[in-house]
């Protein structure tokens, strides 16, 4: 079992945990799904640089904690909280239903595979799988924020979507200076408690988070 | 040159402390007053010292965190005259705002006030002393939005935010359609955003593109300035500002767009002859329409604005002037066209400077911006009249004072042009004469009239009270008093003066420093006769006083009271009825609207009329532009729905179709990017061995 085919597996069950939090109507299992994805990813920064024969460096290993902190620990604890605390526990009656909403993330995932397999990139990745599984991983997020209708829900969707980036970025991983992974996290952590912040008083004021009922401020 | 940089310091210390003093209101204002007043003099000494010293051009430059070169201040005969402008102003206003802005402490922010007129003074020295496009663009910028927050002071009153949210829409699109495609197209031909690089970046064969670029910039610049039909913005956005505000505003602020379009000429070859006549044309209709305009005003700022405007027109004549001087390759017309424009921008700041400043005492002790309804103010605040009527004398180019002179340089130059062995030139040029005579004489009319009416006769109004102009605001209107007469008296030293920022101008100069001198020795003669004629007449209006003292004067008849026995204030000529005439004279041009009630029965029932006069410009121009771009604007609600995820929708749709189109047809791949960059040094050994995804799975 080489770091390759560990890597690889990651990828494709980072794939398959976007499937399941699409198909899955629980808001807690959701969150529950991404803190797995979020786990995985934690220790892939690790895993590219005993990849490449080094003995992992500070670098990736404070990437590593941060992830592990932020969005294994404290993001996925803020969420389940809120969730335990409302009245809501499931998504009800999305824009695009469940078995449906699988079924377009997987023409995504095709697609986001043709799209990567032509991208000019300037390095050869590690895996092969990074560039697609970062771009379905991004355009699923991008999905589950279009289709779904509550707040928690998209706050889920922003953080797969993030996932994504921070696949990405992993390609970068040597050029992009410390600082600039940290603010990300930062800023990711910054805009999950202000979400959690702006849900509860959506649910305190109307007695629901459904975010289709924001639209009474409409013009015209 | 440490100078700028220093000048810069200081406001920005000013700025710094009266933000931190904002619980303070009187130490707030008095620190930013002080700064301000220490960077005009600092400013007026820098461009003292270049335009004594003939010409050199001195520039520091520091590194600058963008990837786009460093920054440089450079300052040369242009930025310098234009600097000693700011200075000057900036010092006198600076003064005055000392008892305008103290009255308001407690009731206003007047600390806001106070900062932000540090920020704009340093903005404008900034545009001026930029030698970059992206530090001049900082500084412009910086100028519009601070000079927005200032206009917009008073905003509770919903004019006041109309007049500012105007200049702001004007002014950005001006930069927009204008200033930026100008830096672009030199930017991308001399391969650099140095200013620096960009004298003769553009070949002089292809003339077309000279042209369309100058007229872009004629766009761009004459937005700021106010060159019509750009012009809407002024009248709009002075009245409404704080009166030191307005005077910084139509003093100096509007000046920044002259520079932008001098300095775009000096990089520009010589334009052909059309264009400099197209110049001609545009600045004669301006001058004339906008004080006509300004005839037909009825609050006294923005009369001044118009009048603003029409000054505008008459240095926009100038600069034409002196590019059909270029054309035709005779130094004479160039150095007499753009000599008196300069020397109009000098002394159009002082005097339109000094009418703002002393219309804003009025404002301040009356609080009543129509001139109907005052009156008789001559004689109860004789120090702001004499002001005030320095500033008009001035303002309508009568000697001994300032703007005579500069008008007479135009004029001079304009005879000469007449001169020339061409029929369209001296045909312009005779235009452009007859031009510049209406334009003195209708502000003579409309100048008349405003001081006639404000300051002389009764006072039409028993409820408009006056309180004395307190100390420091005359101050501050007699340096710009005092400037007006220096400039007249020091007409002859002009020619040493403006040789730096004619030196700026490319083009031959040979004989043209003689007949300079030959132009000016009468201009001196003409003062002097002027001078001679009124301390002679107020000589004998003096001896004729003393010898009729003591005089009993029993009950003093009531001005224009035409001998009537129980004469009232209201049988006054009003603003309007003076001007009736030559209103009506041009009511073709000027299309009044007119509401008229007659008196119907036998026994007088009430009747009554009303003319109203609006600026074609908006009435023809933008509004219907402006109402057909809503129009088009509401087409697109549909797709305002109002939810969420459909904007993360469009978003997301977004998203997929650049990658769809990169992917397939790869527009940005690395053959172009690096075709788009040549400045660029060549990137990290890991980006040149890029590749694309596809061949490497392959």
């Amino acid at each position: 079992m080489s770091a390759q085919f560990i890597t690889d597996a990651v990828l494709v069950l980072v794939i398959l945990l976007n499937l399941g939090m699409l198909a899955s109507s629980r808001l807690a299992t959701g969150v529950k799904l991404f803190a797995l994805q979020s786990l995985l990813l934690a220790f892939l920064p690790l895993a590219e640089e005993v990849l490449e024969g080094q003995s992992p460096g500070l670098h990736a290993f404070i990437i590593g904690a941060g992830t592990l902190a932020l969005k294994v620990v404290l993001i996925p604890y803020i969420l389940l909280r809120i969730i335990r605390t409302g009245e809501v526990h499931r998504e009800v009656e999305p824009f695009i239903g469940f078995t449906a909403s699988v079924f377009v993330g997987a023409l995504l995932v095709i697609g986001s595979f043709a799209v990567a397999m032509r991208l000019p990139l300037p390095m050869v990745p590690v895996s092969k799988l990074i560039v697609p599984v970062a771009l379905s991983t991004l355009l699923l997020g991008m999905l589950t924020l279009v289709s779904r209708l509550k707040a928690i829900t998209q706050v889920i969707g922003f953080l797969v979507l993030e996932n994504g980036v921070f696949i990405l970025g992993l390609l970068l991983l040597k050029q992009t200076p410390l600082l600039v992974e940290l603010g990300i996290l930062l800023d990711l952590f910054v805009g999950v408690f202000l979400m959690a912040i702006v849900v509860y008083h959506i649910r305190r004021e109307f007695d629901h988070m459904d975010t289709h009922l924001l639209d009474a401020l409409k013009e015209s | 040159m440490i100078a700028v940089p220093l000048t810069l310091a200081i406001l920005g210390i000013g700025v710094a402390g009266s933000i931190l003093l904002a619980r303070k209101p009187v130490a707030s204002l008095f620190i930013a007053l002080a700064s301000l007043v220490a960077a005009g003099v600092l400013c007026c000494g820098a461009a003292l010292r270049i335009l004594l010293g003939a010409g050199s051009v001195e520039a520091v430059s520091a590194r600058w965190p963008l990837p786009v070169g460093t920054a440089t201040l450079a300052l040369d005969g242009l930025s310098a005259w234009f600097l000693l402008v700011i200075g000057v102003v900036s010092t006198a206003v600076a003064v005055y705002s000392w008892d305008y802005f103290r009255a308001a402490v407690g009731r206003e922010a007047v600390w806001a006030a106070a900062a932000l007129m540090n920020v704009l003074v340093a903005a404008m020295v900034l545009t001026v002393c930029a030698g970059d496009v992206i530090l001049f663009m900082v500084g412009w910028e910086l100028m519009s939005l601070s000079a927005f927050l200032l206009v917009g002071f008073h905003h509770r009153d919903p004019r006041t935010r109309r007049g500012a949210w105007m200049y702001l829409i004007a002014t950005h699109l001006g930069t927009a359609l204008g200033v930026l495609p100008v830096f672009g197209a030199f930017a991308a031909s001399s391969g650099s955003t140095s200013f620096a690089g960009f004298a003769g970046a553009l070949d002089p064969s292809r003339t077309t593109l000279c042209t369309v670029v100058f007229f872009l910039g004629l766009l761009g610049f004459g937005t700021k300035a106010g060159i019509m039909p750009m012009h809407v913005w002024l009248p709009e956005a002075h009245p409404v500002a704080p009166s030191p505000v307005s005077a910084l505003m139509s003093g100096v602020v509007i000046k920044t767009g002259i520079y932008g379009l001098l300095r775009l000429i000096t990089w520009l070859p010589p334009l052909p002859r059309a264009c400099a006549l197209a110049v001609v044309a545009v600045a004669v209709v301006t001058g004339v329409m906008a004080i006509l305009y300004a005839l037909a005003q009825r609050q006294y700022k923005r009369m001044l604005a118009y009048s603003s405007v029409e000054n505008i027109g008459i240095i926009t004549l100038g600069i034409g002037l002196g590019m059909l001087g270029r054309a035709t390759h005779e130094p004479t017309l160039a150095v007499l066209g753009f000599g008196g424009a300069l020397l109009h921008v000098l002394n159009h700041a002082l005097f339109k400077g000094l009418l703002f400043l002393s219309a804003g005492a009025v404002l301040h002790g009356t609080g009543v911006d129509n001139i109907e309804r005052l009156g008789g103010m001559a004689r109860r605040d004789p120090v702001n009249s004499i002001l005030f009527a320095v500033g008009c004398v001035a303002i309508c180019g009568l000697p001994p004072l300032n703007g005579f002179v500069g008008e007479f340089l135009i004029y001079s130059g304009l005879m000469r042009g007449a001169g020339l062995d061409s029929l369209p030139v001296a045909t312009f040029a005779l235009v452009g004469v007859a031009g510049l005579a209406l334009i003195g004489g209708l502000a003579l009319a409309g100048f008349s009239k405003l001081f006639g009416v404000m300051f002389l006769g009764e006072p039409r109004d028993a409820h408009v009270h006056l309180h004395a102009t307190p100390p420091s605001m005359i101050a501050g209107m007699s340096i710009l008093a005092l400037g007006c007469v220096a400039v007249a008296i020091g007409a002859t030293c002009f020619g040493a003066f403006l040789k730096a920022p004619l030196a700026a101008i490319p083009g031959e100069r040979l004989d043209a420093q003689p007949y300079w001198e030959s132009v000016s020795s009468p201009l001196v003669w003409i003062s002097a006769m002027s001078l001679v004629a009124i301390v002679a007449a107020s000589a004998l209006i003096a001896l004729r006083r003393w010898r009729k003292l003591p005089r009993p004067a029993p009950d003093r008849p009531v001005t224009w009271g035409c001998g009537f026995a129980a004469p009232t204030a209201r049988m006054q000529y009003t603003g309007s009825s003076y001007l009736w005439k030559l209103a009506h004279s041009f009511r073709g041009l000027l299309t009044p609207h007119r509401h008229l009630a007659r008196p119907e029965r036998c026994f007088a029932s009430p009747a009554r009329l009303e003319t109203q006069t609006q600026d074609a410009a908006v009435q023809k121009g933008y509004q219907p532009m402006f109402r057909a771009v809503a129009q088009g604007c509401e087409r697109l609600w549909p797709l305002q729905h109002g939810r969420i995820q459909l904007y993360l929708m469009y978003i997301v749709s977004t998203l997929l179709i650049v990658f769809a189109v990169e992917a397939w047809h790869a527009p940005f791949s690395d053959g172009a990017s690096d075709k788009a960059t040549p400045g660029n040094p060549p990137r990290a050994p890991a980006a040149q061995g890029a590749q694309r995804g596809g061949d490497a799975s392959r």
